[in-house]
């Protein structure tokens, strides 16, 4: 051992330091990937497909005999939810009328929102049980930058971009222990802070944290994001309302959120490339 | 050895590294046992350099971590660099000096990769502030059990290697 720290321990440890410090600084002045992840990411793009492709495959044929019953079940409980959301459409359309109405009666200008959207496949999911990234076969070359929200084909937020490159992305899900997102309550219009947590990331859960003392959550509210700020797009579903808890200090209330978006079963979903809410 | 062999001996070692990376990413990413998936890759490191010693192993850590680091999203940019050559030069200390190389230094140099590259990331996540002391523990307490469950996998694997380069 002695003989290794006094021949090459020291050069190795130097370089390393080197190494080190160069991938820092490199991350450090880049905007969305490091020159080296970048043409990393390139080079095993195909790759990353096409085990995504395989394993897509593979799961798609377990799938097919080991949910027939469930899919007949879902089928059945989706015809009667589209019935009910049919009724839906037909109030807001009613409601939406009247709003018109009113809007011109007070000259005020259309409230619309304008998104852009691309869609992306999920080519590799993180390896890390710390975090939960997903890697998406799509990047600059397809106007995705970082900090853009990525959403599921129902709508429901998946997560935010958070390196780009040539193309490929990586998203940090609504699920990872660093992903702070501002929130709404959909019910009561609280502001809320939805962060993902350590502790319930096995358990595919997240908090609302800042909650009032008198925020009078109840099960089942749906949970949005603010838009507060202006980096990502209201109204974006998060998940709903799981319960409600008192934390340590006794002071102060948070939620624990369960995400509309089943990540596991995720295979495509769509990067809000530019949005625009006018109202 | 011969350069030719020594050539041949990494070769066989990256390959059998590119094999367990590919059956990580394709097949225990989606398997889930108590809410974790095994996670092998720092074992890679450790158990190669209990085999091959401090300065071939410390430079198999190098090269792995930074591979690591630029195709993967780590919490830090340097974060596999760091982990790997410290984790190859603590494998070839316990090879060396404590146990000798085989199935039950491998099994400890293996558990000692996870614990330090756990460690590595409840350093960074405690100066977040990003969980809780008993959600941190939970996590590794799992993520250490499922995971060495499949490292005697990995034993076979590159001591098969090892023990045919130095046959030949």
């Amino acid at each position: 051992m002695k003989k290794f720290f006094s021949k090459n321990g020291i050069w190795i440890l130097f370089t390393t330091v080197i190494i080190a410090v160069m991938l820092c600084l490199l991350s450090a002045f880049s905007s969305s990937s490091s020159f080296l992840s970048n043409a990393a990411g390139v080079v095993t793009y195909p790759f990353r497909a096409a085990g995504s492709a395989v394993t897509g495959w593979v799961s798609g044929i377990s799938d097919h005999f080991s949910q027939v019953d469930a899919l007949q079940e879902e089928n059945a409980q989706l015809k009667k939810q589209i019935a009910e959301m049919e009724e839906d459409v037909r109030q807001s359309k009613a409601d939406s009328e009247e709003n018109q109405r009113l809007r011109t009666l007070l000259n005020l200008r259309q409230q619309r929102r304008d998104f852009s959207y691309e869609a992306a496949t999920i080519i590799e999911r993180s390896a890390s049980n710390w975090a939960s990234t997903l890697t998406l076969g799509k990047g600059t070359e397809q106007d995705v930058s970082v900090n853009d929200c990525v959403i599921s084909a129902e709508g429901y937020l998946v997560g935010v971009v958070t390196q780009a490159g040539l193309n490929w992305c990586t998203v940090t899900t609504v699920l990872d222990p660093s992903s702070q997102l501002g929130a709404l309550v959909f019910r009561t219009n609280e502001v809320a802070v939805a962060a993902g947590d350590l502790s319930l990331l096995g358990s595919n859960r997240l908090r609302l944290n800042y909650l009032s003392g008198q925020a009078g959550l109840i099960n089942g509210d749906q949970i949005v994001t603010s838009g507060l700020g202006g980096y990502y797009p209201s109204g974006l579903v998060i998940g709903s309302v799981e319960e409600v808890r008192t934390d340590n200090s006794g002071l102060s209330q948070y939620a624990i959120i369960q995400p509309k978006v089943e990540l596991a079963s995720l295979t495509e979903v769509f990067v809000i490339t530019d949005f625009d809410v006018v109202s | 050895m011969s350069r030719h062999d020594l050539i041949m001996k990494w070769i066989l070692y990256s390959a059998g590294a590119l094999c367990v990376v590919l059956i990580q990413s394709l097949i225990l990413n989606h398997i889930r046992i108590l809410s974790v998936h095994p996670f092998l890759i720092p074992m890679l490191a450790a158990i190669v350099a209990s085999f091959e010693g401090p300065r071939d192993g410390c430079v198999f850590g190098l090269i792995f971590g930074v591979l690591c680091d630029v195709t993967t999203q780590p919490p830090i940019p340097c974060f596999y660099t760091l982990a790997f050559v410290l984790i190859a030069f603590l494998s070839a200390l316990v090879a060396k000096n404590l146990i000798a190389p085989g199935f039950c230094c491998s099994l400890v140099v293996s558990a000692m990769s996870l614990l330090v590259t756990q460690l590595f990331y409840t350093l960074i996540f405690t100066y977040r502030s990003i969980g809780s002391t008993l959600g941190i523990l939970s996590l590794m307490g799992r993520e250490l059990l499922i995971s060495l469950v499949l490292s005697p996998l990995l034993y076979l694997l590159f001591s098969r290697i090892h023990r045919k380069m130095k046959l030949d």
